[in-house]
């Protein structure tokens, strides 16, 4: 596991991740395995409805618990279950480091 | 209050995410899963059962699971209409919480409120909830939603009584609205820091370990459909001799034994045949699904079925398929995607199923040496998995064109399959398999039957009977065995006579640039609406009398036959290459009355099943054609 805080870019305009650079943090896609803290869901449409409806609320923790092989999918532990998702859906979510968490 | 609920009867809606254990519950509340229903105008199907509690009869309805009160698949937004319609409307919702994500179940639950029904809320799965770290506290949860609130236990039955008691008791009043407290996240303090399933996944989902334990189940998968299946096939068989052989004794030779034997023993006989394989099939998937390896599978092979514009989720349906595509194309509507759903409909009869496997084998032994004969058996299910990635390409960038790709799944933890689920979950499966195929594939051969009785000349059976005399007359040690070559020759010459034959010879210029003599014509037609009757109708046509379709012991007189009969110039009329041709064709050609009316039922509309007969049976004729000429040129055959 790595210990490290997620390497994510505060400010960024990550890829994928429409209309929410301006929130900071960057997409789910792209943190680390230490948990991380949701920002916001980017778009409104039904994905994002879904993203919602699974517990991707702001202020939630989410944490990255393995990675399907050749870029497949991402599975996370939000809210006590575990959520698979492609990294397009992942780049949805806003997220941001949680400082005294790592490790 | 409705009338029904005026008459002491109460109609209760199981509403909750799937997965949450609501049908489990509902086999505990009512003993048993009485009907499979479609809810009306939909393919969407749900199990309806009743229970009398108390001189109350409790008429529960399962509905599909949703993941909130917007729905966003075709399941979902049924499950939301039942509960809006005022023509159908439930007297009580039963909310199945799955403990296990408090978080989002009360989310859920507060959207639900927000209807004015009358709810009662089932906990399941707290024990989950514990072992992953996650207690549940019952007392305040209960004060925190305020609403009727029991405990139940889905692999015990644990709380059932009770849960029914309430359901029939509890008075059918709206719940008030819900204060903003209860939306509180459980995610703060996890108790443990592994669970079980955290440990089985860090093996399961391993970069190298969770390919391979996939491969695993999947060779698990088909030694059961292939090999487990084969003695209960063989029982079938030998019932169906044993009731033919009863028939014919108790019938007398002409047109109503025959269509008694060949027509209604044979019809039922041919789809009872694919029972044990569909029943394993499905118990299989069953404990595969409720284990919750399934989620894992889907999780592994996303990414490679993406790529071939499928989803990871299309992996359950295609291969099923393999062993029959009516259980694969019902299995599609876990898709969410309805592209992605309609391009595996679309493809899942390419994967070569086990009605074909008797050709491939019959043909391979007759012109293939066994070294060989392996690799080109795994070459015709590789020619089916092929054209289904290339068919699927093309249809994602045509037809199905668009559309963001989603999976968005919730990955179980691990428990162990209840038996009695799965013998449920089977028992619904054949049960359905039979109602499609069994009438479907009866009705096909008996058609098949008539067309291939039917014109009897009379002068043929007096020009037989004739030669018969003769025999019988001349005597000898091998009176009995001339007497059945006899019979066998009548048999074809009649086959040769009727209507199925003329069509045969008809079509045969479309055929011949494949090689196929007039004989494989008309085995190839007799096959479109099952394939399982291209052996019987060749055994005819080579004068073989009754030809049984064994895939264990094909039947060593039709591989002669088939290698042996010449035509008019002395060349054999078969020979290897045109053995692969006819193998291919098989292997690509839409050959399955039933499979079609499964798409028709599972897409609405005629457009689907006519595409897919129209597609594969062009691309099994090109491909044949393209082997049989390509082959010549290269001077094989």
């Amino acid at each position: 596991m790595n210990a490290l805080p997620p390497d994510c870019p505060l400010t960024a305009a990550s890829a994928g991740s429409e209309g929410a650079a301006e929130a900071g943090g960057c997409g789910l896609d792209e943190a680390g395995a230490a948990p991380v803290r949701v920002l916001s869901v980017a778009g409104d449409d039904p994905l994002s409805e879904r993203l919602e409806a699974a517990g991707l609320w702001p202020g939630t923790v989410v944490e990255r618990i393995a990675r399907a092989p050749f870029g497949g999918p991402l599975l996370f532990r939000v809210q006590g279950y575990r959520l698979a998702l492609l990294r397009t859906e992942a780049a949805r979510v806003r997220v941001a480091p949680i400082p005294e968490v790592a490790g | 209050m409705s009338d029904a609920a005026a008459l002491g009867a109460r109609r209760v809606a199981l509403f909750g995410r799937a997965n949450s254990g609501k049908t489990s519950l509902l086999m505990h509340l009512t003993g048993s899963l009485q009907r499979p229903v479609n809810f009306p105008g939909t393919s969407v199907e749900s199990i309806e059962s009743s229970v009398q509690v108390d001189g109350v009869q409790l008429q529960l309805v399962d509905l599909p699971g949703v993941a909130s009160m917007r729905p966003q698949s075709k399941d979902e937004q049924v499950a939301i209409e039942h509960l809006r319609d005022p023509a159908r409307r439930p007297d009580l919702i039963c909310f199945v919480l799955d403990a296990a994500k408090l978080a989002v179940e009360l989310q859920l639950l507060r959207q639900l409120r927000d209807l004015g029904a009358p709810i009662v809320v089932a906990v399941t799965k707290v024990d989950v909830a514990r072992a992953e770290g996650f207690p549940i506290d019952m007392d305040q949860l209960q004060r925190a939603v305020g609403l009727p609130m029991l405990l139940v236990h889905g692999a015990t039955g644990e709380g059932v009584a009770a849960l029914r008691e309430q359901l029939a008791t509890t008075p059918l009043v709206a719940p008030a609205p819900l204060g903003a407290a209860v939306q509180r996240g459980v995610e703060t303090q996890r108790s443990i820091a592994r669970s079980r399933t955290d440990r089985l996944d860090s093996l399961l989902l391993h970069p190298l370990f969770g390919p391979a334990a996939l491969v695993g189940v999947v060779l698990v998968m088909f030694q059961l459909v292939f090999k487990v299946a084969e003695p209960f096939m063989g029982w079938i068989e030998a019932s169906q001799d044993w009731i033919t052989g009863a028939v014919e004794a108790a019938t007398d030779e002409g047109a109503f034994r025959s269509f008694c034997v060949d027509g209604i023993v044979n019809g039922v006989g041919s789809s009872l045949i694919f029972v044990p394989q569909i029943a394993l099939l499905i118990a299989f998937v069953t404990v595969v699904e409720a284990s919750g390896y399934m989620a894992r599978a889907v999780f592994l092979l996303d990414r490679a079925l993406r790529g071939f514009g499928l989803s990871g989720k299309s992996f359950v349906p295609l291969a099923s398929s393999f062993a029959c595509a009516i259980p694969g194309i019902a299995a599609s509507r876990i898709l969410g995607d309805e592209r992605d759903r309609l391009a595996t409909i679309a493809v899942a009869p390419l994967m070569s199923c086990s009605a074909r496997l008797p050709v491939y084998v019959v043909l391979l032994a007759a012109f293939f040496p066994a070294s060989q004969a392996g690799l080109m058996l795994f070459a015709m299910y590789a020619v089916g998995v092929v054209a289904a990635v290339l068919v699927s390409l093309v249809l994602r960038r045509t037809a199905l064109k668009g559309g963001e790709a989603t999976l968005a799944m919730e990955l179980p933890v691990y428990q162990r399959p209840r038996l009695r689920l799965v013998g449920m979950h089977t028992w619904l499966a054949v049960r359905s398999f039979l109602k499609t195929a069994g009438t479907v594939i009866f009705f096909a051969t008996i058609v098949v039957w008539a067309l291939g009785y039917f014109p009897r000349s009379e002068d043929v059976s007096e020009k037989f009977e004739a030669e018969r005399v003769q025999v019988a007359a001349r005597g000898g040690p091998q009176v009995e065995a001339q007497l059945a070559a006899v019979d066998a020759r009548e048999a074809a010459a009649h086959l040769e006579n009727s209507y199925l034959a003329r069509a045969g010879k008809a079509l045969q210029p479309a055929f011949a640039p494949a090689g196929f003599d007039w004989r494989l014509t008309v085995g190839v037609l007799a096959a479109f609406p099952a394939r399982e009757l291209v052996i019987p109708t060749l055994g005819t046509l080579y004068s073989l009398g009754d030809v049984e379709a064994d895939p264990d012991e094909p039947d060593q007189r039709l591989q002669d036959a088939l290698r042996d009969t010449t035509g008019p110039d002395g060349e054999p009329l078969i020979n290897g290459l045109i053995a692969v041709a006819v193998m291919v064709f098989f292997a690509l050609c839409s050959q399955c009355a039933a499979t079609l009316a499964a798409i028709r039922r599972e897409t609405h509309s005629w457009r689907w099943p006519l595409f897919v007969f129209g597609y594969m049976t062009g691309l099994a004729w090109l491909a044949a054609v393209a082997i049989y000429q390509v082959g010549r040129l290269l001077g094989l055959g």
